[in-house]
């Protein structure tokens, strides 16, 4: 019975890996049609996706609004969360809510809404009207992911440093910083993987001239499916991964430092 | 008093006062005097306002009334970091980020201490706590009590004016802590200097301090060398917080100078020493002996019958547990010599102890031991 | 407010506004879109101020037609009157046809205009006409969030269904919210011995089989569709695959089916399921399973009566994340779903992009919202704590 468990547990995982498996080979084929078994192997995908000009393009706007979106969204969540954590004022709660609203409300609806909002204030089809937007639906996870950070902050630490003879600049800088930065490195590599994967808001903000990569494989799929979309697709799942042992690895360096905590 | 004689403490509390909501007084019209050179420790319950007192002389809580002086200024309001007292945290608060040594280079840095002196400085703490071994590790790579080590030598490798603990061995186990304190009480006077110690644990009160200022509701209820507080306590809380006691219901009958004459519900007579609040006559009142007090036998004064309970081997000694109609258990401890002869469980027994060593007080209405 | 306060609001304040400004206006704009009703007073001023005064009965008289030709004739942005033409025709088709050829002949028409206009076109000679103007001179109207549950208000104000072939919309948020739930059970019944077996791994194994959720979970759900859209289509690997091993001898049509849309639904939303439920399951000390054991529980008894009541927070959690996400769902249907497989989200898209209806495109947010709102609230009440949103 555990065996049988185990076998079905082991087939769902294997279902969540296989497709994004096979698309690694489909990318290196030399055929035209996204077929397997392949019929021979080439790079000529990967040429096509660093020559043809919309392609790298759509990723330099990518690398462009997501750095953007990571630096902003970044600011202002730490800000926030710093000040979510550090008083009770009146209205809290409402302001609580209001910043988790970009992670409930369906992101088709958000989308439409900021197209019609931003429309009338000239800025679809810019790229400031989708970073700002790219900043509202990231910022609330850097608020989340900073806020945890300083919530587990033992302020003792703190006053240990004034008790050492730290003003309490030299105990944010020596002490408070270095200790919620994996919060905030996480926060910020979360944010800019959510503008570099989004393409919803994109479909509805962006013309040609903005196109990010997403949307320039949405847009893709829907001409002609040629094994180029593979093989952006393939970078695309590259760079997810390098991004998520960044997020593990600052977040292994908060565990490590919080077992110093403990005791 | 006269004006023009120099306050012979280093620190002293003036009348002070905290409460945080403006209504509830944590700390109540405080009093107190550090000399210089002396370890006082801060004992009492929990709530009972002795670590809100530690917190407000480490500057980290301001006073609501009245004033903390250091060395005859007012420092209410000084900043942390200008006091320059060393602090000793419940948990240690390392820093996890750093190394054992960065740690111990901290308020060296922090006090602008010269950079070539500041590695000589560290190496010294380091063998004082004979840790130079672990220098580059993280506390995280630490033991509790290496730990606790670490945490003691930063809050004095910066030479600080003074230094506060706040139940600083609360978190190891037994033993260690054993150990700890006569490490403590060593560096103290080995190096001479203030230490503010803060307990709720009466033994380690004992062990390490020149005197006690036992806290309860917000004030302090006595303060003095262990020796008096534990043999002379001004109160019943104080008696009950320092060791263990049995207490006998009575009500005052006569007094002859010191002493009184009580007498028990069920008719038995009492003589005890008068508490210095003192008792009215015919006051209902509770007469306190230490155990170690009580021996079996038959004597003339204090002496009451019961039955044996319970007759429990404690290693070092025996404790007797006897059973006496209309009064409750009584519990005697006895030298382990004392084993042969030591009636067992249902014996009829008598139990006396000196009227020099049974204190009266009066009687509370719920007394928790 | 102390120091500490105004500090705290202070450094909340710049997201905060950005925010309210950027996002809670936008909704709030939606909200409103879904009853404003400004087309037709602002191409016809004075006929909607003419038709004020009329009673309704009958036909209106040559004042309001004389307004109504004076506003046609009135230089007007083309735009305005398009707004107009697409606001009347979606409420009664034809209508297009009939306000563009009165515009065209307004030139050319003599007063009295209660004479001339319903010789040009008997329409203009019947009160109905002059009664949708005068409804819609309203600057409210329930007209979409009535469409979107397939109503619409009769000339007489009475609240009917609409025709059986308009009637689409209470069939689409049906077949949302049973997809929804049909998604949310697979990744449920998929999720949790996935998590369980998670949960019995330790060291280099765990790290394998955690990243196997991890790594889904981080890659984008366009790329993850974009996979399954490759992997499905008619040439793709899994009709070579069947063809080749002879199971089949003409590629099948895979995608656009609903199967495809559940597939690739369960696989992008799986991992939202699997992982609150590890974390739940990984607090879980063996202990409590060993003690029904001695307690004298079979297997079975302590499963259901010891571990699966302990795990149903992370059920709970993960369910109500799996099901409020596909809800809303708009990719991954439009990627490998057909015409028929779409949700609320397609059409969403379509009325804002391709249809230009604002106002239907806010009426089906507006009640997708209050779909949401309603799971949100529910899950609220059901698991107080609930970290909506957190990815890990």
């Amino acid at each position: 019975m555990m065996m049988a468990i185990r076998i079905f547990a082991v087939l769902v995982l294997v279902f969540l890996v296989s497709p994004i498996v096979v698309i690694f080979p489909l990318s290196f084929s030399s055929g035209e049609i996204l077929t397997l078994p392949t019929p021979g192997w080439s790079l000529r995908w990967y040429e096509d996706f660093f020559t043809a000009g919309r392609w790298l393009e759509a990723t330099r706007n990518s690398f462009v609004v997501g750095g953007f979106t990571m630096v902003i969204a970044t600011t202002l969540g730490t800000l926030a969360a710093f000040g979510l954590n550090m008083a009770r004022f009146p209205g809290k709660k409402t302001v609580l809510v209001i910043l988790s609203l970009p992670m409930v409300v369906p992101v088709i609806v958000a989308a439409s809404s900021m197209y019609v909002a931003f429309s009338a204030w000239g800025l679809t089809n810019t790229f400031t009207g989708l970073v700002i937007a790219h900043v509202i639906v990231a910022a609330p996870y850097v608020v989340i992911t900073v806020l945890a950070a300083v919530q587990t902050l033992d302020m003792t630490l703190v006053r240990a440093a004034l008790s050492l003879g730290a003003t309490p600049v030299q105990a944010f800088r020596e002490v408070v910083l270095p200790l919620i930065l994996p919060g905030v490195i996480a926060g910020a590599v979360f944010a800019f993987a959510t503008s570099f994967d989004e393409l919803v808001i994109a479909i509805f903000l962006t013309g040609p001239g903005q196109f990010t990569l997403p949307r320039q494989m949405f847009a893709g799929l829907r001409e002609m499916l040629s094994p180029t979309i593979a093989a952006s697709a393939v970078i695309m799942v590259v760079l997810s991964v390098v991004l998520l042992l960044i997020s593990e690895a600052a977040r292994n360096y908060a565990t490590r430092l919080q077992g110093g905590a403990r005791q | 008093m006269t004006d023009a004689a120099p306050d012979p403490a280093l620190v002293r509390f003036d009348g002070v006062q905290k409460s945080y909501d403006g209504i509830l007084r944590v700390v109540k019209d405080l009093h107190l005097g550090i000399a210089e050179g002396e370890f006082l420790t801060l004992l009492g319950p929990s709530g009972s306002g002795k670590t809100t007192t530690l917190m407000m002389l480490a500057g980290f809580e301001t006073p609501t009334a009245g004033n903390i002086l250091f060395a005859r200024q007012r420092i209410n309001d000084m900043p942390t970091y200008r006091r320059n007292f060393g602090m000793v945290f419940q948990n240690y608060a390392l820093f996890p980020h750093m190394t054992v040594a960065e740690n111990l280079a901290f308020p060296l840095r922090m006090h602008r201490f010269a950079k070539s002196e500041i590695p000589g400085r560290v190496e010294r703490a380091l063998d004082m706590i004979r840790l130079g071994a672990v220098a580059d590790r993280r506390p995280a790579q630490l033991s509790g009590g290496q730990q606790q080590r670490v945490a003691l030598a930063r809050a004095l490798v910066f030479e600080p004016r003074m230094v506060l603990m706040d139940e600083p061995l609360g978190a190891l186990d037994k033993q260690l802590r054993e150990h700890m304190q006569l490490e403590i009480r060593e560096l103290h006077e080995r190096l001479g200097l203030t230490m503010l110690y803060v307990t709720h644990d009466q033994t380690e009160a004992m062990t390490m301090s020149d005197r006690i200022a036992i806290f309860d509701d917000g004030r302090i209820q006595q303060v003095g060398p262990p020796d008096r507080v534990y043999d002379h306590p001004e109160n019943a809380f104080v008696a009950r917080f320092m060791g263990e006691n049995n207490a006998l219901p009575a009500r005052v009958e006569a007094r002859d100078g010191a002493r009184l004459r009580l007498r028990c519900p069920a008719g038995s007579q009492l003589v005890a020493l008068c508490c210095p609040e003192g008792l009215p006559d015919g006051g209902d009142a509770q007469v306190l002996v230490r155990p170690e007090q009580v021996t079996l036998g038959e004597a003339t004064e204090n002496c009451l019958r019961g039955i044996v309970a319970d007759v429990i081997y404690q290693g070092d000694h025996l404790r007797v547990v006897v059973d006496v109609p209309a009064i409750g258990r009584l519990s005697a401890r006895l030298p382990k010599a004392a084993r042969p002869d030591c009636p067992s469980p249902g014996a009829e027994v008598a139990v006396h102890f000196a009227p020099e060593a049974a204190l009266a007080f009066p009687a509370e209405d719920a007394v928790e031991t | 407010m102390d120091r500490n306060s105004r500090l705290a609001v202070l450094l909340v304040a710049p997201l905060l506004l950005l925010m309210i400004v950027g996002f809670v206006l936008p909704l709030g704009t939606t909200a409103f879109k879904a009853v404003d009703n400004p087309e037709v007073t602002a191409a016809l001023p004075r006929t909607t101020a003419a038709l004020g005064q009329w009673s309704g009965d009958g036909l209106p008289d040559e004042a309001v037609y004389a307004a109504f030709v004076e506003d046609l004739l009135s230089p007007q942005d083309n735009r305005v009157f398009g707004g107009l033409v697409r606001r009347l025709n979606f409420e009664q088709t034809g209508m297009r046809s009939i306000i563009s050829g009165a515009r065209r002949a307004a030139e050319g028409l003599q007063a009295p205009y209660s004479e001339s206009l319903p010789a040009l076109n008997a329409v203009w000679g019947e009160p109905e006409v002059w009664q949708l103007l005068q409804t819609h001179s309203n600057p409210y109207t329930a007209t979409y969030l009535l469409r979107a549950m397939d109503l619409r208000m009769a000339a007489d104000g009475s609240i009917i269904p609409v025709d059986p072939q308009q009637a689409i919309f209470r069939e689409l948020f049906l077949r949302t919210f049973i997809i929804s739930l049909w998604v949310t059970v697979f990744a449920v019944l998929l999720g949790y011995p996935t998590a369980w077996f998670l949960s019995t791994l330790r060291g280099r194994a765990e790290g394998l089989a955690l990243l196997c959720v991890l790594v889904p979970f981080w890659i984008s759900i366009l790329v993850r569709s974009t996979a399954w859209f490759i992997v499905l289509q008619r040439e793709g690997p899994i009709n070579a695959a069947l063809l080749a091993t002879g199971v089949i001898d003409t590629p099948q049509a895979i995608i656009f089916t609903r199967p495809a849309v559940y597939l690739a639904m369960v696989h992008v939303l799986l991992p939202f399921q699997i992982l609150p439920l590890l974390a739940v399951m990984k607090r879980i000390r063996p202990d409590y399973v060993r003690a029904a054991a001695s307690l004298g529980a079979r297997p079975w008894q302590q499963f259901l009566l010891v571990y699966l009541p302990m795990t149903m927070p992370g059920v709970a959690a993960g369910a109500v994340m799996v099901l409020m996400l596909s809800v809303g769902f708009y990719i991954t249907p439009v990627l490998v779903g057909g015409l028929r497989d779409q949700m609320v989200s397609y059409y969403i898209a379509y009325f804002t992009n391709t249809s230009i209806n604002l106002g239907m495109a806010a009426a089906l947010s507006l009640l997708l919202l209050i779909l949401t709102g309603l799971l949100v609230v529910a899950a609220a009440r059901v698991l107080p704590g609930l970290n909506l949103g957190a990815r890990v």
